[in-house]
């Protein structure tokens, strides 16, 4: 078997066709990153005014303070039991089911690297992750525009 | 010139060597920048050879993307000292190599590279942790004191050597030289 990643990674939604199994690998691991944001700011935010140690977490969720650091250092296999567990610690609340549409999200333009790298001499270029076509292709487009700054993005 | 000149210049080369990682949502933030080899872009783009690699990539390609969303990033720089960090800094210091850990699910991967200015990682090579994936001959990479490790070090030197030249990678102990905002050291 032989299969690649889509340009776009709402492609499929789109289009109603089923998604591919590396975009529903990357939307798994996007939401257990987002749940570990979520709750790693929540104990940032009582740490820094002063009012929560990892310690004292451990404490109250009746866990070792070395594994209060390790849930707090990465979501490895976090579960949402885990996520429960910090989050009744650290603030005393309760995570609630949200969910918002992929599709139809405005974009935000703003590229870190565009602004940090040199003006172009020639014309740009810009640099898109390409489906690999089934004969092979190469999986990079490049698209020439002519008389504009530098687009990364 | 500047390294901002040289990653341009790899940038706009042909054959390219250097890749810039996208956002795969537009409408997510990016405050940071990740550029990829080759080796590292061929692994999140495909095409895989078995569904295990597929799903990793997909995994690993997420991991990768909090980087340059400006998520909060745990920073490790003793090697060794801290498993469950984001980043790690990989012995000897001095070569100012670092990893990216994505753990889930195992084989954990890790992803090596340097800082070519802050906020800006430049990722290098990847390997399986503990055991090889289906679908890759890559080896694992092993116990910590491993020739694998020892030899994806001395790859991500020569790969940075050949790409930057005599440009240095950013070193030293202070996080916010790698990172600007949301850095963590633990």
């Amino acid at each position: 078997m032989t299969t690649s990643q889509n340009q776009s990674m709402l492609s499929e939604l789109e289009a109603g066709l089923p998604v591919p199994l590396e975009k529903r690998a990357y939307f798994h691991a996007r939401v257990l990153n987002a749940f570990y944001q979520f709750v790693l700011k929540k104990f940032l935010e009582e740490e820094k005014a002063g009012r929560l140690t990892r310690a004292e977490l451990a404490r109250r969720i009746g866990r070792k303070p070395e594994v209060v650091s390790r849930l707090l250092g990465a979501p490895g296999n976090w579960t949402l039991e885990t996520a429960t567990d910090l989050l009744l610690g650290i603030k005393g609340e309760e995570l609630k089911p949200a969910s918002s549409a992929l599709l139809g999200r405005a974009p935000r333009n703003f590229n870190h690297l565009r602004d940090h790298l040199p003006p172009s001499t020639n014309s740009s270029s810009e640099v898109k992750f390409q489906q690999h076509p089934p004969d092979g292709a190469p999986q990079i487009q490049i698209l020439k525009e002519a008389g504009t700054g530098p687009r990364l993005s | 010139m500047s390294i901002h000149d040289e990653i341009k210049a790899r940038l706009d080369e042909r054959p390219q060597r250097l890749f810039l990682l996208e956002r795969s949502l537009k409408s997510d933030p990016e405050s940071r920048s990740m550029l990829l080899s080759e080796e590292v872009k061929a692994f999140l783009n495909g095409p895989w050879t078995h569904q295990d690699l597929q799903y990793r990539a997909g995994r690993l390609r997420a991991d990768l993307e909090e980087f340059i969303k400006g998520e909060e990033i745990t920073l490790c720089f003793t090697p060794f000292a801290a498993k469950s960090a984001y980043m790690g800094r990989l012995c000897p210091v001095q070569d100012s190599v670092w990893d990216i850990r994505s753990r889930d699910p195992s084989p954990a991967l890790r992803v090596v590279g340097m800082f070519a200015a802050t906020d800006l990682f430049v990722a290098l090579r990847w390997g399986p942790r503990s055991r090889r994936i289906r679908g890759t001959t890559k080896p694992p990479l092993g116990s910590r004191d491993s020739r694998e490790w020892r030899d994806i070090i001395i790859q991500c030197k020569t790969d940075w050597r050949n790409l930057f030249h005599s440009y240095l990678p950013v070193s030293g102990d202070r996080a916010n030289d790698y990172i600007s905002e949301s850095v963590h050291v633990v």
